[in-house]
């Protein structure tokens, strides 16, 4: 009985049923490096949250100061005048959140 | 908050939990994108890692709760393209995300481009349903036109 030739399909479930599975390393060692960079980044969260002050990242005294004043009833939307004036180029629900509705 | 002694903690602590959620969000779209588990993870700390996300994240600043918003919208609306009800949440989220900073329109422009491309401007809310509407929607869903929103669509979802 002569011998039959493997097919090429044959062929290739042949090498793949017997190749070892190799380690996929360059997926884990990009989570680590994002993981490193993102941890970086988070480290100072937390006293950035609690320092009282203004932060190094401009504008937020103004953005307070707009809240403060929509507590006390002032219409910061309002067109300015010599008396006072309010920048307000946010939109209404950030000012409304930051003051507690 | 108390006028007597105004405190920026409270929207600190919102734009803290926004980039968190957004980073979830890059996680979760990455995974629907890939099917794993650790494209999705490393996609939520790209996004922690960036330093920009790392400068605005503990700040009172308006930026990462207006994305969170303008991009869970984007979310909405790629997972529930064919539902009506999914796309008004989406629309929803988008309009919140405007008027908490009106800055953020890639996530509106994207998915209305998209829905013009797949030619399902019926399901967009609140459009008029005449035919001079459905003709300029058809119009604008040529192939040409298709390609470049779903290009545009793909690359505001990346650089948003």
């Amino acid at each position: 009985m002569p011998e039959t030739q493997p097919t090429p399909g044959q062929t290739r479930i042949a090498h793949a049923t017997t190749a070892k599975p190799k380690t996929q390393i360059a997926p884990f060692l990009s989570l680590l490096i994002a993981g490193l960079f993102a941890a970086w980044n988070l480290s100072g969260w937390p006293a950035r949250v609690c320092y009282s002050g203004e932060g190094g990242v401009m504008t937020e005294g103004a953005r307070l100061v707009e809240m403060v004043h929509l507590r006390d009833g002032v219409p910061i939307y309002a067109p300015g005048s010599a008396e006072r004036f309010d920048a307000s180029i946010l939109g209404p629900l950030y000012y409304l959140l930051g003051t507690g509705w | 908050m108390n006028p007597e002694s105004p405190s920026y903690s409270t929207l600190r602590t919102v734009s803290v939990l926004a980039t968190l959620a957004t980073s979830a969000a890059c996680g979760l779209l990455a995974f629907w994108l890939s099917g794993s588990w650790l494209a999705g993870a490393t996609g939520a700390l790209i996004w922690l890692g960036f330093p920009v996300v790392g400068a605005f994240g503990p700040t009172d600043r308006s930026d990462m709760p207006t994305l969170a918003l303008a991009f869970a919208g984007l979310l909405v609306a790629y997972r529930y393209r064919r539902s009506r009800v999914g796309l008004g949440m989406a629309a929803l989220l988008m309009v919140l995300s405007f008027f908490y900073k009106q800055q953020f329109v890639a996530a509106p422009v994207a998915v209305l481009l998209s829905l013009a491309s797949e030619k399902k401007w019926r399901q967009l809310p609140g459009l008029p349903r005449s035919p001079a509407a459905a003709a300029s929607w058809r119009s604008a869903s040529s192939s040409s036109s298709s390609f470049v929103a779903r290009t545009f669509c793909c690359i505001s979802s990346l650089t948003m």
